[in-house]
């Protein structure tokens, strides 16, 4: 390369046009020292040069990071396995648990009341339906009776926030009264006190 | 991936990786642990990695991301420039005048915007074609021609103010 296609390509490196292989022959010509080339173009290739050349400092690296991966390595299987022992006595317990769930009531209605959940005669089935729910009923309007009795007694709260501004009022009268008497000890004072 | 494959196509960018970290962030043991959390991450994921067309590019993503994050986090302390070893000149005057240009070169850079900073290290010292710039950056390959063709004239422009005494004497 001459000095006239160096500046040339020179030119075309400024725009971002030139390949990596032209961008190797600007490095090999100012390697090469031919020509007198300014500083200004000098300068950049020769610290892209260096800047190459920089690494890590640190030699323990390598030691570093593959100790940090084989922790890691040794530690993901046995979470991963304890993960799996886990999730299957979680299941197993589940399943145990509907299994309970859903067969008491049944046992319980046939093994300790004795009850039957069916009637043979519909006559018989809607007498004791009935039964039934007039004793629900009865239970129901007690319940309703106790309510109404807590009402009444919210109302009487109600009520009885009322004394707190009776007691205000009273308060302020005490200071009224007070007052008075400071006056009447007072006055007696300033009457004598004339006469003299 | 094995460990052993791990170390040959992952563990041997330490230092590419790492220039590239110590570039944005300006700081040696910031982009040491950053290339750490780079690698145990490709560790991390070595399953996927192998599916991955430039393993290399998807290490020199994985870093600028990180970096950005660290830059975002305003954990990040840049230090001093560092020192260069510039290969020796007969004239001491035209060794003096070279370092003092270089040194200059690595300022300018710091005050570039960070994406062009990024391009001008993975194409002018890293030697990146520009698709894979485009991919690491995730920009367009013509965008990438542009900010470099910025990045480039910026440094001539600030290099030609200060010695401006020179001429294109070839």
């Amino acid at each position: 390369m001459n000095d006239w296609e160096f500046k040339e390509l020179m030119e075309r490196y400024e725009r971002g046009e030139t390949s990596l292989g032209e961008e190797k022959q600007l490095r090999e010509y100012l390697r090469e020292g031919r020509g007198d080339v300014p500083l200004l173009y000098r300068a950049p290739f020769e610290y892209y040069s260096l800047a190459r050349k920089e690494g890590l400092g640190n030699r323990n690296f390598d030691g570093i990071v593959m100790a940090r991966i084989n922790k890691r390595e040794y530690a993901y299987p046995a979470f991963r396995r304890r993960n799996w022992l886990m999730a299957g006595l979680s299941a197993a317990a589940l399943i145990l648990l509907l299994l309970i769930v859903w067969n008491k009531p049944l046992n319980y209605i046939n093994t300790h009341t004795g009850q039957r959940d069916t009637f043979d005669d519909p006559h018989l089935a809607l007498l004791e339906t009935r039964k039934v729910l007039m004793k629900v009923s009865i239970a129901m309007n007690q319940g309703t009776e106790q309510l109404q009795r807590i009402a009444a007694f919210d109302g009487g709260i109600g009520k009885l926030q009322g004394f707190g501004h009776f007691e205000t009022g009273y308060r302020e009268m005490e200071r009224i009264a007070l007052f008075d008497q400071t006056r009447t000890m007072v006055i007696p004072k300033t009457k004598s006190h004339h006469e003299d | 991936m094995t460990q052993e494959g791990f170390k040959r196509d992952v563990l041997s960018l330490k230092h590419k990786l790492y220039r590239f970290a110590l570039r944005i962030l300006n700081n040696a043991d910031e982009a040491e642990d950053i290339v750490q959390e780079v690698m145990i991450r490709c560790w991390k994921y070595r399953e996927k990695l192998e599916s991955y067309r430039s393993i290399e590019a998807f290490a020199m993503t994985v870093t600028r991301n990180l970096c950005l994050d660290h830059l975002k986090s305003g954990k990040n302390r840049q230090t001093e420039l560092r020192d260069t070893g510039i290969s020796a000149l007969p004239d001491p005057l035209k060794q003096a005048e070279l370092n003092d240009a270089v040194q200059l070169v690595g300022k300018i850079m710091d005050t570039l915007p960070l994406s062009q900073k990024m391009i001008l290290q993975l194409r002018d010292v890293e030697g990146y074609e520009f698709d894979e710039i485009s991919k690491i950056l995730d920009l367009t390959t013509d965008n990438v021609r542009v900010q470099l063709s910025r990045a480039r004239k910026r440094i001539r422009e600030v290099l030609s103010e200060k010695y401006s005494y020179e001429r294109l004497g070839i």
